[in-house]
């Protein structure tokens, strides 16, 4: 489920130990597409069909989704910019990131075309790396020696179709999913104090935030400005620096990250009191999304 | 040089590619429901039907969303950057990706009109792409 795996792995384990199926489980993530080569400039979509008009990468989806999204909405470059500035801001207070030079809004514009309108600087990184999070009860959990994070809400959406669909470039499901980890969880939008977004690509995170309920559709763009998703923001959003600079563990370092901030082991780049985080992904083309609400245990 | 794509045609989808060398555009219609669907399937997506016919469409649509490659994804694209790939919805209401031709990149905007033109590629595959249409 591409990038929403992580997360989807979450639920099924959460659920593995709610109904005493398991009593831990670990789930485990590697990847080496960055020595291994890419696959991710493989033909958009599924079949032959899209390659024929010249339709490759991922880049090219979330492109689409910018370019509706500028139209429908207003949204612009330079507010994808934000996003990527504020995500490299933090992965220059995360030691392990792998891209930790600050960039700025103007760092952001210079830098080449990838797929109009989406330039190098909003593209997620390729990385080789590994993941892994246990999942238990949390009254095993409370008998170890670290802080344990509660799991209290997860969903899953996914979309059979692509283009078929007329509302595929937004990505509806993942309001779906967004929505199911919340009525789980029996919080709001209003309550969360940190948010790990999956972003593949800036424009992501802002159809994101408009999906988890932080702002309206068509707000993303505006909610970013005025460094409201960095550090000290009314929103901090991937704190480490996220797919964008931290490494592009597709999604699983946003549930890392969603456990050290609650643990508040993030030194630098911890949120203040920090007792909520919204995590969310999204994989297969635009098809699968996921969402989990994490709580300080 | 590897070559550009080329679709891979089948039973399901030969009847779209034999019209496409005739200059014309045929989509699947549900006999059920009389929706028209794209992209080719065996069955509806609305209301599940096996049962369809192919009808010509209008070849009228507008440019729903579109982007411009200038990374080069397959070799064969080298020489193309920057292409445009637009997603257009057909009058008759399902997308589908393509090209406009016939216009400069930066003359593109999302909602403009376009119609379908036809270019022969083998003795076979007659792409269907699009070129601005005035007036509208
Ligand atoms: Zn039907």
């Amino acid at each position: 489920m591409g990038g929403a795996t992580g997360l989807v792995l979450l639920q099924l384990a959460s659920f593995a130990v709610a109904s005493g199926a398991a009593n831990a489980v670990a789930c485990v993530f590697g990847d080496a597409a960055r020595t291994g080569g890419s696959r991710f400039s493989a033909a958009a979509g599924w079949g032959d069909s899209w390659g024929i008009w010249g339709m490759f990468s991922a880049a090219a989806n979330s492109a689409l989704t910018a370019r509706r999204h500028m139209h429908e909405f207003g949204t612009t470059s330079l507010q994808l910019a934000e996003v990527a500035v504020a995500c490299r801001r933090h992965a220059s207070l995360n030691e392990a990131a792998s891209m930790r030079e600050p960039i700025t809004v103007e760092d952001h514009q210079a830098s080449r075309m990838v797929v109009d309108p989406l330039r190098l600087l909003d593209c997620c990184l390729i990385s080789d790396g590994g993941v892994a999070f246990i999942v238990t009860s949390l009254e095993r959990a409370r008998a170890l020696r670290r802080r344990p994070v509660a799991v209290l809400g997860v969903g899953q959406a996914n979309s059979p179709e692509t283009i078929g669909n007329p509302a595929w470039w937004y990505v509806p499901h993942q309001e779906t999913a967004a929505q199911a980890a919340y009525r789980m969880a029996g919080v709001a939008p209003r309550d969360i104090h940190v948010a790990q977004l999956y972003d593949n690509f800036t424009i992501s995170v802002i159809v994101w935030l408009e999906h988890a309920g932080f702002c309206k559709r068509g707000e993303g763009g505006a909610f970013v400005e005025g460094g409201r998703i960095r550090l000290g923001g009314a929103l901090p959003v991937n704190t480490a620096g996220g797919n964008l600079s931290e490494s592009y563990m597709q999604g699983w370092l946003h549930i890392v990250e969603g456990v050290r901030q609650l643990r508040g082991e993030c030194g630098a780049r911890q949120v203040p009191g920090a007792e909520l985080c919204l995590v969310t992904g999204r994989g297969m083309t635009l098809n699968c999304a996921a969402a989990a609400v994490l709580a300080r245990g | 040089m590897a070559d550009k794509p080329l679709p891979t045609i089948t039973d399901e989808n030969r009847p779209f590619w034999e019209a496409t060398r005739h200059g014309e555009l045929r989509l699947q219609r549900c006999r059920q429901c009389d929706r028209y669907r794209y992209p080719i399937a065996a069955s509806c997506p609305r209301c599940l039907s096996l049962d369809a016919e192919w009808a010509a469409v209008s070849g009228r649509g507008r440019v729903f969303s579109y982007v411009v490659f200038h990374q080069v994804y397959h070799q064969a694209f080298k020489d193309d950057v920057p292409y445009n790939v637009v997603l257009v919805r057909l009058d008759e209401g399902p997308f589908m990706f393509s090209n406009v031709v016939g216009v400069g990149n930066e003359q593109l905007r999302c909602d403009m009109p376009v119609t379908v033109v036809f270019e022969r590629v083998t003795d076979e595959v007659t792409l269907p792409r699009f070129r601005p249409e005035d007036n509208r």
